[in-house]
């Protein structure tokens, strides 16, 4: 395989290759990190580029043969996951001499999968945004429009990506925060269920609604990820003891969806879009009726009080985890998280634990949802990719600020904690990606992604590569 | 109930007689008056919560973690 070859191929197939002996991992290793070394300085995806050891673990593996499901594949991770000896810095300046005592759990499994870690990627300070802006370390950019957002919080992630420098990324996801980038620039997101992949390792946002995301170009890719990383852990208290499908098989089991439902939630989530977008969602569940499955329209909770609810749980539990450094590192902080954490200081108790009662509502409404048809869909999110540094996005008369209307259509599954991915569903006029969202029952991600894997096939979703 | 508007001055005495960290007055004037377009100010807030307040939650208990029931279906 020539370079080009390999950075225009899926994980899936990149591990495939390795192990039929048509690249080595030292090769696969260096178009990477030469991709990087070319285009990063635009992209402004990675904070730390681990190129020596990278390289390193790539002969290696070279050397032994065999090995896992992602043998000799490269990957990065948002720098709020640990890498031994490395630096974890969450994008923020508070934590500029954090070195890491060890490997997260998820980078971990992605070690024994065989996977090389090429680095730690850009995110929004402490994941706290949706636009994914970085004072410190910059703001990653869309390659479909570099003048346009990644989105975020997973900025660095859903850029490393996009931009073709890694096959894969690992984020994390409180409000949308895989998802909505992913969506944002033309690749698929995926959000196991609350619990499902252990956070242990990984610098917290918000402990009720964090998830461990995977961002990645293919479906099939992103369930051959959450296979490996999807190990339950003794050591994560809120990590599920629960069986793990076959994902990546899952993602390639066929076509023929006969038998499947799939729910169209009207309210709130087919309103106030870009009406492109919301032709796009109309299509996605066409085709996915063209293959067999039945649409259902249904009803969710009411989402009026959403974001307030998640608000009201994120910043008492953000400050709670910050206090730490308030005091000694305060002046270290954006000014805007420090005042979202001084938010959360002046809530009250019961104001918290009414909002965690409200998300007991919401998931006990998905659930009942779900009852009856088995998929979920909605648009990925009401628009495309803002501009850098918009603080409003209009869209269909509805102003909001950027990071709102970024994940409007993803928070409300955080709090409810079942499985969702977003995917393409073909580029706007304007040349951006567009997505859709499918979202399945709780630890049902081999259903979820039989019927993603089934769209992704679909004509008119797929999307070009962004020409850089 | 119709609400006051919070005073810069409401949250700088709790900051004096808290158990709590003590947020410079800058980033209590973004509660006041938000202008970084994250979050929507502390009046904005407590309106909506005051609209949740009325909502019968019944005895519905606090969520928890997500149960496993046999893993995947």
């Amino acid at each position: 395989m020539t370079p080009a070859e390999i950075l225009r191929t899926p994980a899936a197939r990149l591990a495939r290759a390795i192990a039929g002996g048509e690249v080595t991992a030292s090769a696969v290793t260096g178009a990477c990190l030469d991709r990087i070394e070319a285009l990063d300085g635009k992209a402004r995806a990675f904070i730390e580029v681990t190129a020596d050891a990278a390289l390193a673990r790539a002969a290696a593996l070279d050397r032994r043969g065999g090995g896992g499901p992602l043998h000799g594949v490269p990957f990065a991770v948002k720098d709020v996951f640990d890498m031994h000896g490395v630096r974890t810095t969450a994008g923020s300046r508070v934590l500029h001499d954090n070195i890491a005592q060890a490997d997260a759990h998820a980078v971990t499994c992605l070690a024994e999968a065989g996977g090389v870690a090429l680095g730690k990627l850009n995110l929004h300070e402490f994941a706290y945004g949706a636009t994914g802006e970085n004072p410190v370390f910059g703001t990653p950019v869309n390659p479909y429009d570099p003048s346009r957002l990644a989105g975020g919080s997973s900025s660095g992630s859903a850029a490393a990506v996009a931009w073709g420098l890694v096959p894969f990324a690992l984020g994390t996801d409180t409000g949308g925060s895989v998802r909505a980038p992913a969506a944002l620039t033309g690749l698929v997101g995926l959000k196991p269920t609350y619990g499902r992949v252990s956070v242990r390792g990984m610098i917290p946002y918000c402990w009720s609604l964090d998830h461990v995301g995977i961002l990645a170009r293919t479906v099939e890719d992103a369930g051959l990820v959450l296979g490996a990383i999807a190990v339950p852990d003794p050591g994560d208290p809120g990590c599920a003891q629960a069986s793990v499908s076959d994902y990546a098989a899952a993602a390639q089991a066929g076509d023929d969806l006969s038998g499947v439902t799939i729910g169209l939630p009207r309210d709130y989530f087919f309103e106030g879009a870009d009406p492109e977008i919301l032709r796009a969602a109309e299509a996605a569940a066409g085709q996915l009726e063209a293959r067999g499955a039945a649409l259902r329209d249904v009803t969710l909770p009411d989402m009026a009080h959403a974001r307030t609810v998640s608000l009201t749980i994120q910043m008492p539990e953000a400050l709670s985890y910050h206090m730490r450094w308030l005091e000694d590192r305060g002046a270290l902080y954006g000014a805007d998280f420090r005042a979202g954490l001084a938010l959360g200081q002046n809530l009250l108790a019961e104001h918290y634990v009414r909002a965690k009662r409200m998300v007991t509502r919401y998931r006990d409404g998905v659930d009942h949802a779900l009852a009856r048809v088995d998929v979920l869909l909605t648009p990925a999110a009401p628009a495309v990719a803002p501009p850098v540094g918009a603080v409003e996005v209009t869209t269909a008369g509805v102003t909001e600020p950027a990071g709102n209307a970024i994940t409007r259509y993803t928070s409300f599954f955080n709090m409810t904690g079942h499985p969702a991915i977003t995917m393409p569903a073909g580029l706007h006029g304007s040349g951006l990606p567009m997505g859709v969202q499918l979202v399945g029952r709780h630890f049902d991600e081999a259903g979820l992604l039989r019927v993603a894997g089934a769209l992704a096939r679909a004509p008119g979703v797929q999307v070009p590569p962004p020409s850089v | 109930m119709t609400l006051e508007p919070p005073k810069l001055t409401t949250f700088q005495e709790l900051r004096a007689s808290s158990a709590a960290h003590a947020f410079a007055d800058a980033e209590l004037r973004e509660l006041v008056e938000p202008k970084y377009g994250i979050i929507t100010g502390y009046a904005t807030l407590m309106a909506q919560l005051e609209t949740l307040r009325r909502i019968d939650l019944g005895a519905t208990p606090p969520a928890q973690g997500v149960p496993v029931q046999g893993g995947d279906p």
